[in-house]
């Protein structure tokens, strides 16, 4: 690929071009979806192509095309600095984007078991008796489950010199069980942790060993009683926090939304540059964590789609706001010097943007409550899991979230099922009122695979983690009419 | 990439000739999207994007495989054609199989036009340049795109089916926001024929309405009348398109089942003002003559004065019931009534004007009871004119509810909604006992 991608970059210097990269990048999916007994589909998909980026006068343009030959190259080299020089002609004052380091290198996810070599009649088999499981519990009408692989090898070069090789493999699966009864329609979700792994993760995690409990949680679901309306604290698990940490923390700081850049789509953030250092975003047990060099979370790669290499970066310590996921382009409005390596396409043909890292809040210190000791700890409350509806305002203050299954806490005790529960409350509100987050051993990743951000749209993947928490006195039941 | 019909019907028949399979149904579509993307009153965003990609399905009795490539040498399409006849050796039967559709007649909808298309990157930065001259002219931020694409869509199979689909679409958006940080607003338009698009009207809406949105003030949450721009009413009205499937409906396990699991169909549902249909063909939308299936577009009347009149039958569920097999095309149309904005306005003693909404989800998919924000530009409503701006509020509502509540219409004009992008006719509407639950203190 050297001489193809030596090839743009000599095309778009020659045409003027300041600073330029080229990202060659081959895609394959695989995606087995069940309903009931029957496979609904199994399909296999590749996606070939490139895109280049460049850079004049303070102007950026991007071209793409799935057409991977000399010719193709060079008139695309050509078209991205046309583009980059009609952006040039709306710049006032350039701020050069934030320098990188000159690698040659490759990177690799580390992986047992390539998903794609593992026969189609396993993934049928694990999905058929996982929905036949589910089946089995009387008053399931439906029963869904889907595996999905996805690989990614991509070559990226730069103008600065780098050369770099990687190859990412995704694994994802769940399962959904839909029970009637009583006149209710209510579902339950095993969703397994979407992670960059091979097929030993579907392998451990025994999808099958799950479908009867789901399924029995879903028609419980039917007939539990009408959550309450007022303020409750909140014992939320690790497959629940993803969402809402994905929501009320990844998104507010990601520097180009607290600079306004997403207005006119995704919307701006609240978390605006001069509250650095200075706001209380969360109580001070309340750290969280930004690592894309975490093995097999789901953003974890081992350069950016800038060439910048990978790292870890505190977005809240102790409570205070104190960081950005940043990129080349945005890190020197805001004076910083380098970039944090948060630079994502979601295919050859689109641009890098912007995307929060794999984000994470840190679990208690050691000797931290169990999840056991949490609910036992507390007096009047609810237990939340799984990810629901999921609602929050353009700027990030003010959040509804629902789940995927809901108990109440009486003294100490999960007691029963309840259904129709949303807490409402506003994101730095939230997260102060977190006085309680269980020990390391029970920290869990989630993770999220269709995050919608930019013009054109594009679809972000990040892992969030968390250990079992709560929250105190939030309001909840809003929704309820 | 544009391929011609020509062109496009080569490339499917001699993918066809390479399938082993019993059956087989091919889709090939392409595109060319250019966008310029501002923000800050500077472009910081530029590209042009050129894909084109190849579906391949195809069965052994009822055993189907599916595969896709976007690489066009011979070989490639061997590898594709082979991935997909693989996976169909080793897929299980599928009972619900149903084998390609006889060759269909298409309508042709000309949506395609030629300036769209070729409009340059430069040409393109100028009108963006005009808009943000003007809003620094009046202290405004401005954030936006331009957008413009051509693109086909093609499906034959080995039954002999062939169609093929040309379109152009333009679009743009500016939000024009204060620079105090007070006042949004934002304003968006979208039209097959890139001349027709006023592009600076656009800009000179947004920033106009901005100006006017400063300073939002508080109200307490509750029950109010409002009244909807048509662009925030398309996104509860697709809210419903999404679940009109007939056989969840018919299986209990839908917001068109009743409580004791059947159909909807043929009941009222909502008030008698509420009437929407597909009209794909509609001169203002042009939508697809046909969709995925190859099944053709053709007027579907969904919602007839609030009767459920009709819901979406796929394939094998309109066999197993004997119906007619539904299109899945878009050209939604909702019928309006004769008022003006205006009119609706000066019509409510106190409530709130909501010009767009954001981050709609469903609570509760049986109910249809939904939540989201407004944003953009709300206003109080008092005594027939808008009082002063207010702050975002979130709802929690049941479309039910709202659209067995309207008590006025304008007439429909082309909207897009913020979460789906699908442009369709709709008018404005009068909303009666809304619901708010709390404060959203971000503009």
């Amino acid at each position: 690929m050297k001489d193809l991608t030596g090839l743009a970059l000599d095309a778009a210097s020659s045409q003027g071009a300041e600073y330029a990269d080229i990202r060659i990048v081959r895609y394959n999916y695989q995606n087995v979806f069940a309903r009931d007994e029957i496979i609904r589909s199994i399909s296999e998909s590749e996606s070939f192509g490139f895109g280049i980026r460049t850079y004049y006068k303070g102007g950026w343009g991007f071209a793409s095309s799935n057409v991977v030959t000399k010719e193709e190259i060079k008139k695309i080299a050509a078209l991205s600095v046309q583009i980059a020089k009609a952006s040039a002609a709306s710049v006032k004052k350039i701020v050069p984007p934030a320098p990188v380091k000159s690698y040659v290198d490759s990177w690799k996810t580390s992986y047992k078991k390539n998903p794609f070599q593992v026969p189609i009649d396993k993934k049928v088999e694990v999905l058929l008796s996982t929905n036949q499981e589910m089946l089995k519990v009387q008053n399931v009408i439906r029963a869904v489950s889907d595996l999905g692989f996805e690989s990614e090898h991509k070559y990226f070069a730069s103008t600065v010199g780098s050369y770099i090789e990687q190859e990412v493999m995704r694994s994802n699966a769940s399962a959904t069980a839909i029970a009637r009864k009583n006149g209710e329609v209510k579902t339950r979700t095993y969703q397994v942790a979407p992670l960059n792994i091979g097929y030993e993760h579907i392998e451990a995690v025994d999808m099958p060993g799950h479908a009867k409990r789901i399924a029995e949680e879903a028609v419980e679901h039917c007939m539990a009683a009408k959550g309450p309306v007022g303020n409750k604290d909140l014992v939320l698990s690790p497959s629940h926090l993803a969402l809402t940490i994905h929501e009320s923390v990844g998104h507010p700081t990601e520097l180009d939304r607290a600079l306004g850049f997403e207005a006119d789509f995704a919307g701006t953030s609240f978390a605006t540059p001069d509250k650095l250092n200075k706001l209380k975003y969360g109580s001070e047990i309340v750290n969280f964590i930004c690592n894309r060099n975490k093995p097999h979370s789901r953003s974890t790669v081992g350069y950016d789609d800038e060439g910048v290499k990978t790292g870890k970066y505190y977005l809240i310590k102790d409570g205070i706001f104190v960081g950005y996921s940043t990129t080349r382009e945005f890190a020197p409005m805001i004076g910083e010097k380098e970039s944090r390596g948060c630079a994502y396409a979601d295919s050859w043909s689109n641009p890098p943007i912007l995307r929060m890292a794999n984000t994470s809040l840190e679990p208690g210190k050691k000797g931290s409550p169990t999840p056991d000791e949490l609910i036992a700890d507390t007096k009047d409350g609810i237990l939340i899991d799984g990810m629901g509806s999921f609602s929050i305002d353009h700027q990030r203050n003010n959040f509804q979230f629902g789940g995927d299954a809901f108990w109440e806490i009486k003294n100490g005790k999960k007691t029963r099922m309840l259904k129709e529960v949303t807490y409402q409350a506003l994101t730095t509100e939230f997260w102060n009122s977190c006085d309680a987050i269980c020990s390391p051993e029970f920290w869990k990743q989630q993770g999220v695979r269709t995050c919608g951000k930019g013009q054109p749209m594009q679809r972000g993947q990040m892992s969030h983690g968390s250990a079992w928490a709560r929250f105190r006195n939030i309001s909840v039941g809003g929704a309820q009419q | 990439m544009i391929l011609s019909k020509e062109e496009t019907k080569k490339i499917l028949e001699r993918v066809l000739k390479l399938c082993k399979a019993d059956s087989a149904r091919v889709s090939l579509s392409g595109e060319e999207e250019k966008l310029v993307r501002y923000a800050n009153n500077m472009v910081f965003t530029n590209l042009s994007k050129s894909t084109m990609n190849l579906g391949i399905s195809v069965a052994f009795e009822n055993k189907k495989g599916n595969s896709s490539t976007n690489q066009f040498d011979e070989d490639s399409l061997k590898k594709c054609v082979q991935r997909a006849e693989q996976i169909a050796k080793y897929a299980p039967p599928d009972p619900e199989f149903l084998p390609p559709l006889e060759p269909q007649q298409y309508k042709e909808i000309k949506a395609f036009i030629k300036d769209t298309a070729e409009i340059s990157p430069e040409e393109k930065t100028k009108k963006v340049m005009d808009i943000i001259k003007h809003g620094q002219k009046k202290e405004m931020n401005l954030f936006g795109t331009f957008s413009n694409s051509a693109a086909f869509f093609a499906i034959a199979n080995s039954k002999g089916l062939f169609g093929y689909h040309k379109y152009t679409s333009a679009n743009c958006t500016t939000t024009a926001r204060t620079k105090d940080g007070t006042g949004s607003s934002r304003a968006t338009k979208d039209n097959r024929d890139i001349k027709k698009l006023d592009t600076f009207g656009v800009g000179k809406e947004a920033i106009e309405k901005a100006l006017k949105s400063r300073n939002p003030k508080e109200i307490e949450p509750g029950d109010y009348t409002v009244v909807f721009e048509p662009e925030a009413l398309a996104d509860l009205v697709l809210f419903m398109y999404f679940f009109i499937d007939a056989r969840a409906a018919d299986e209990g396990r839908s917001f068109m089942s009743t409580k004791d699991g059947k159909s909807k169909l043929g009941t009222k549902v909502f008030g008698e003002n509420v009437t929407v249909k597909s009209i794909p063909d509609h001169p203002d939308l042009l939508s697809f003559p046909f969709d995925n299936e190859g099944i053709p577009s053709r007027e579907i009347t969904w919602l007839d004065k609030g009767v459920v009149k009709n819901l979406y039958y796929s394939r094998y569920w309109a066999k197993k019931k004997g119906k007619k097999p539904s299109s899945f095309s878009g050209g939604i149309v909702m019928e309006g009534g004769q008022a003006t904005m205006e009119q609706l306005i000066k019509s409510v003693k106190k409530g709130i004007y909501v010009p767009r909404l954001w981050y709609i989800r469903d609570v509760n998919p049986m109910t249809l009871l939904l939540t989201g924000l407004t944003r953009d530009g709300v206003f109080l409503i008092e005594d027939g004119r808008l009082k002063h701006p207010l702050l975002n509020l979130r709802f929690n509502e049941s479309l039910e509810t709202v659209l067995n509540s309207i008590t006025m219409l304008t007439k429909p004009e082309i909207a897009i909604g913020s979460e789906f992008g699908w442009p369709m006719l709709i008018p404005g509407a009068k909303v009666e006992n809304f619901t708010f639950s709390s404060i959203a203190p971000s503009v």
